[in-house]
């Protein structure tokens, strides 16, 4: 694709990418991202109303944190087991809010650290 | 502890590896630039990937993790002082000391972490590569191909990061170059880089890789409505195939303008003419995978996902497989 073609102005989110300059050579060019420019509020309408959703299966007791925090960050079940170093049979078992209520303090330290956020905020999202 | 900054020239880059090796390497020296360096490693690629590890099924565009810094180095003769660590303790002192030494440091970490970069733009990866040229007693200067500026990293969160467990794990690895020889042969680490890219694209016997997996792709993409979650899920998942194209550090249309520029050079060093013909068709390949994945962003943000829709999508994929196939045989004619 041509340089001008591919330039799009939004500094929020910029990337590189190759293109093909008036001389004809193919160069890096930095731009804003695409996407991002065009779709980004469309991403966080998804995600809010995602959150909205799973905050409401919480209060429902349907589900626990471990799930919420898994769906929002859109991490595999096998993926996040092992993060963890359980299997994946009983992290399926911390979805359930009765098991999760009895979790330690090192299991709930575990999530923390995965997740990004504090051992509070494991417990009750706010 | 006093501070210490290296010299070093920040530098956005197209991919966080190839980026993170092409500037070890422009530092240490070594002239080249970031699509050569994909180039002679036979970075392109294709993959579909499905398993628990992932929470939904995805596609891989360019060689495994890791494989850029190990092809490079055995096709140029360069040499990388490379560790893994079990502690995060001897991780840490390992990096501190090499930092002191001198060294700007390439290290594996998942992306998460990175807390300089919008939160939105942050998910679990571990194959994301940054360089750490400075420290001081609360934070590292690391330097992201992905960022605009040089930033300050925490030195728990930086911990966090190089040793997050999880899938492909980084355990810490760390490397920087300790030889770079004096006269490689570029000629034939080119023509190795290309042949050996042709092979994975043509040959591998696994029917998820290589042009199989475009196959695969565009075969299994009509199933995605039956495994999202629901409507906004599967808008999400379509999106991303745009995101996995071009924003996500491919240098646009999925690595393949990366691989035209590298071509396009190729032909200059080698002499052959006809790998500028090749370039030229990598670019239009590249410009069709930009056309899917403007396709795939329209329909999935209009929610216009019904089963014409996602046939329609499939036929495209499906040419693009029809074309790469066509010219990756050509392309190896060139090279065998």
């Amino acid at each position: 694709m041509k340089e001008k073609e591919i330039r799009v102005d939004y500094k929020a989110h910029e990337v590189i990418l190759y293109a093909e300059k008036e001389d004809h050579s193919y160069a890096p060019v930095q731009t804003g991202a695409s996407l991002t420019a065009q779709y980004l509020d469309d991403f966080f309408l998804k995600k809010q109303n995602l959150e909205r959703e799973l905050k409401e299966e919480m209060k429902k007791g349907a589900i626990s944190p471990v799930y919420y925090y898994m769906l929002m960050q859109d991490i595999g079940i096998g993926d996040l087991a092992k993060r963890i170093g359980i299997s994946k049979r009983k992290l399926r078992k911390h979805f359930r809010p009765e098991v999760f209520a009895k979790l330690d303090e090192g299991m709930l330290e575990k999530y923390a650290v995965v997740f990004g956020i504090q051992v509070e905020d494991v417990k009750g999202i706010k | 502890m006093n501070g210490i900054e290296l010299p070093f020239e920040h530098k956005m880059a197209a991919h966080c590896e190839t980026g993170t090796v092409t500037a070890l390497l422009n530092h240490a020296g070594m002239q080249l630039t970031e699509p050569m360096v994909f180039g002679i490693a036979g970075g392109i690629f294709f993959g579909y990937l499905k398993s628990a590890d992932l929470p939904f099924p995805m596609f891989i565009l360019r060689s495994r993790p890791g494989e850029i810094r190990e092809k490079i180095s055995k096709r140029l003769g360069i040499k990388f002082h490379e560790q893994r660590f079990r502690s995060t303790e001897a991780g840490q002192a390992a990096l501190d000391e090499a930092i002191r030494q001198g060294h700007p440091t390439a290290v594996q970490v998942d992306f998460f972490y990175m807390d300089y970069m919008p939160e939105w733009q942050r998910v679990h990866i571990n194959a994301h590569y940054i360089i750490v040229f400075g420290m001081n007693g609360s934070s590292y200067h690391v330097s992201d191909s992905y960022y605009k500026q040089q930033s300050k990293l925490d030195r728990s969160k930086l911990m966090t990061a190089r040793f997050a467990g999880g899938m492909m794990a980084p355990k810490g690895t760390m490397f920087y170059p300790v030889h770079i020889p004096e006269n490689p042969d570029y000629e034939k680490a080119i023509i190795t880089g290309i042949r050996k890219a042709c092979f994975n694209m043509l040959r591998l016997p696994i029917p998820f890789l290589g042009i199989k997996g475009i196959r695969k792709f565009a075969d299994k993409v009509v199933e995605w409505p039956s495994i999202a979650r629901d409507m906004e899920d599967l808008s999400d998942r379509v999106m991303k195939i745009n995101i996995f194209l071009e924003d996500q550090g491919t240098g646009g249309g999925g690595f393949r303008y990366m691989y035209a520029t590298f071509l396009q050079q190729a032909a200059g060093i080698v002499k052959d003419d006809r790998l500028n013909t090749m370039s030229k068709q990598m670019m239009e390949i590249g410009d069709k995978w930009r056309n899917i994945s403007y396709f795939a962003a329209k329909i999935g943000k209009h929610r216009d996902l019904g089963v014409e829709r996602m046939k329609e999508l499939s036929r495209m994929i499906h040419s693009q497989a029809d074309e790469e196939h066509k010219f990756f045989k050509e392309l190896y004619q060139l090279v065998k």
